[in-house]
């Protein structure tokens, strides 16, 4: 059996300095930033997709950056947009850095792509 | 020509309707303590990829997929997809899935009025949207004609509780978890299998997606839902939506619940848009809400966390920059949001769940993924078995979300037993979510016992690589405990809306991790699994416990636990204080064995990063709600007036 001891105590003094803190600037808030729409998430899965294009089409980060535009269609079929343009960021952030790669001997099973 | 698995799934169907009739009040479960289930799910109806009966067939089944692939045999399954509208049939999974002889994305203008798994759509309902292969089905249509009716299905054939609920999309905020069962009787207990009606309704009033300007319609074509406001973003938005909770604790406040999810991945409120949730939302949805708004459910997408962040589906936009230890930051940090409002003595408790879409690059039949677990694989929401005469239902679900005796686990690093509980010199243990009554001075004792099982969901015998970094020797599919948390903080009352402290300033990024809501909350104590009495069952799995005690306080106060795999200070995964880092840290360890999948990101070397999946199942949590303790002769606490305003209500029901 272990013990410790009650932490209110300990801990009252930081507790009215937070309070103070906290009210400070009530009800600040971040200015707002436009909403993506349809047009937007088409051009920004069409850039990406181009992008994806320039890579081999065995090329492994291709077949990933492809995976990641087949769910923004998707987003974009359910009016998601922001989801879209987050999953097209994806898709170029993949072709950019080339993050998949396979090593000799390695292989991958690819799920057929959508046509 | 539809796929082949059609066939087979209407084949199953029918089997399950012609055994509707005979379902028993009391469903399968295991006997636990507490039954596992999940939430907050998708399927083709929005935006996931698989079918909804595939999607709850992988979750609450047993043994093997015949298409291939694991289940997950939970006890009990809430479907839980977006407001909106969507274009694919979810009677049919998405190409991209891959799943063999259901691998056609098929669309709702190409089914229209054909019988299908025994559900026939004749028209698509409200508001024409889209033409061609974008048309589109609003989704109160979806809960009311094609997923509730598949939840019927499904729940006689697994003779499980399954619930048809939502993810509503706030006007002026994310995403939150909702679902009204009143109505739903999908076992058809007693008689009819009801309908999902009423979740469709709040649905079509209050989604912001749903711009549905009809709805469902009588016999003269006048709409039945009325008053409906398209006041959908910013403050205006949050008015709406502070209404929507309004509206359901007026109609449903036994039978409902709101818990908003993947709160910080908005960023913070936007006045003028729809951001993230600042406390001040969670305060004001608890204050319109008191017995259905009662918490907040912590991020799924727990295998996206890639080289550059990403787990949960968390941006460096997020509040706090990305995810710690798989949670948000409003759970995470000690002295975060959650403590503020349990600073308050708010009844908010915290869930989890999968937040199911899809397997990523990997098809859905992999047990690899580089997206989404599945409901069941990896998250898993513990609520209170009800055994006996009653039986476990869907109205336990709700009760035990809304008691707070609940728990929260990731990588089955605990299993269905928990114990926490605290009592004073009376000797009357009180669990999560009650409140223990003390005199001050006095000795509190805390026990907790818990069960690490022998094994998980994991595909990866390898050994775990962010444990390596320290010399520990642990395969990812068996799950470790390395220490429990015990986490207090004051209560120093309720806020009322526009004092001081009410509404506090939010930030979007790592900036949003710095906030601090309540500066008394502390690790009390840090208990080493290695100091615990430990038992090995037969199974392989490992009981722990222990006891410790400490002064009953002169004010109150909470006291809960979370407890990890992860030893305090491990690098890029922990602070000195044991503290989840933020979770892009873990792509600075190299995942060197040469069973490390492929699907990992790589460095410019071609070195694999602890990612996706591998980062998931490396870095393991679980979070237990609170116990609460007041001095006696002290006010009562919020959580216990909203209790006991829910036992009211019920008393009232039952005089009915």
């Amino acid at each position: 059996m272990s013990r410790f001891n009650c932490p209110i105590v300990c801990c009252a003094a930081g507790l009215v300095a937070g309070l103070v803190v906290l009210g400070a600037s009530p009800g600040r808030a971040e200015p707002a930033e436009a909403e993506p729409t349809r047009e937007d998430c088409i051009a920004a899965v069409d850039k990406a997709r181009a992008l994806a294009a320039t890579l081999p089409e065995d090329d492994l980060s291709r077949y990933f950056a492809e995976r990641s535009l087949l769910q923004a269609d998707v987003e974009a079929g359910n009016g998601e947009f922001d989801d879209c343009i987050e999953y097209a960021e994806r898709a170029t952030v993949e072709v950019k850095e080339h993050r998949h790669v396979l090593r000799p001997g390695e292989t991958f099973e690819r799920v057929p792509m959508k046509k | 020509m539809f796929p082949s698995s059609k066939v087979v799934l209407l084949s199953a169907a029918s089997v399950a309707l012609a055994s509707a009739g005979t379902a028993v009040a009391d469903t399968v479960n295991n006997g636990n303590p507490y039954l596992a289930g999940d939430m907050h799910n998708h399927n083709t109806c929005i935006d996931g990829s698989v079918a909804a009966g595939y999607s709850i067939d992988r979750s609450v089944a047993t043994g093997v997929s015949p298409t291939g692939g694991k289940n997950f045999n939970l006890d009990w399954f809430t479907l839980g997809n977006h407001g909106g509208s969507g274009n694919r049939d979810c009677r049919f999974s998405d190409a991209s899935a891959g799943i063999p002889g259901d691998n056609v994305t098929t669309y709702w203008n190409d089914t229209l009025g054909k019988t299908i798994d025994g559900i026939t759509i004749t028209s698509l309902k409200g508001t024409p949207s889209g033409t061609g292969s974008n048309r589109q089905m609003w989704h109160w249509q979806h809960i009311e004609e094609m997923e509730y009716p598949i939840i019927v299905q499904r729940s006689a054939l697994y003779n499980k509780v399954l619930i048809e609920g939502m993810e509503w999309v706030v006007p002026g905020h994310e995403h939150t978890d909702v679902a009204v069962i009143a109505g739903q009787n999908p076992l058809g207990i007693g008689g009819s299998t009801g309908n999902a009606n009423n979740m469709a309704e709040f649905e079509f009033l209050y989604d912001r997606q749903d711009n549905d300007q009809i709805g469902p319609v009588d016999g003269s074509n006048n709409p039945i839902w009325t008053g409906k406001s398209f006041n959908n973003s910013g403050t205006l938005g949050h008015a709406k939506a502070v209404a929507g909770v309004q509206w359901l604790q007026s109609r449903y406040p036994l039978t409902s619940y709101v818990v908003p999810t993947h709160s910080e991945r908005a960023g913070a409120f936007s006045p003028s848009g729809n951001g993230g949730y600042n406390i001040e939302h969670f305060r004001d949805f608890n204050n319109a809400g008191p017995t259905i708004a009662i918490g907040i459910e912590s991020p799924g997408h727990m295998a996206q966390g890639s080289k550059s962040g990403g787990s949960g589906s968390y941006t460096t936009n997020a509040v706090g920059g990305g995810t710690y230890g798989l949670e948000g930051v409003y759970t995470a940090k000690v002295g975060g949001l959650w403590d503020g409002l349990l600073g308050e003595g708010r009844n908010s408790f915290v869930f989890v769940s999968s937040d199911w879409h899809t397997r990523g690059a990997l098809a859905a039949t992999s047990p690899s993924t580089n997206s989404d677990f599945m409901p069941g694989e990896y998250s898993k929401l513990y609520v209170p078995n009800t055994p006996g005469a009653v039986g476990f239902k869907a109205q336990s679900i709700v009760d035990g979300m809304r008691s707070g005796n609940s728990y929260s686990v990731n990588a089955d690093m605990i299993g269905p037993d928990l114990v926490f509980h605290a009592h004073g010199s009376d000797g009357v243990w009180h669990g999560m979510g009650e409140t223990l009554v003390v005199t001050p001075g006095d000795t509190v004792t805390v026990e907790m016992q818990l069960t690490v099982p022998a094994g998980n969901n994991s595909p990866y015998s390898f050994n775990n690589p962010l444990l390596a970094q320290v010399g520990i020797n642990q395969p990812l599919n068996k799950p470790s405990l390395d220490h429990v948390d015990l986490i207090t903080g004051q209560i120093t009352g309720v806020i009322a809306p526009g004092a001081p402290g009410y509404a506090v300033p939010n930030f979007s990024g790592v900036a949003g991790a710095a906030v601090v809501y309540n500066s008394s909350t502390v690790i009390a104590q840090q208990i080493q699994a290695s100091s615990m009495t430990k038992v090995v069952n037969a199974d392989g799995s490992t009981r722990l416990s222990f006891t410790t005690t400490f002064v009953a306080p002169s004010t109150p106060m909470y006291i809960r636990t979370r407890g990890t795999n992860i030893p305090v200070a491990t690098p890029n995964v922990t602070d000195t204080a044991g503290n989840p880092l933020i979770d892009v840290n873990n792509a600075n360890v190299v995942c060197s064995d040469p069973a490390c999948p492929v699907h990992l990101d790589t460095d410019g070397s071609g070195n694999k990063l602890v990612t996706y999946d591998v980062q998931a199942w490396s870095n393991t949590w679980f979070y237990a709600n609170p116990i609460f303790i007041r001095p006696a002769g002290t006010p009562q606490l919020l959580v216990e007036t909203n209790a006991a305003l829910a036992k009211t209500l019920a008393a009232r029901a039952s005089r009915r």
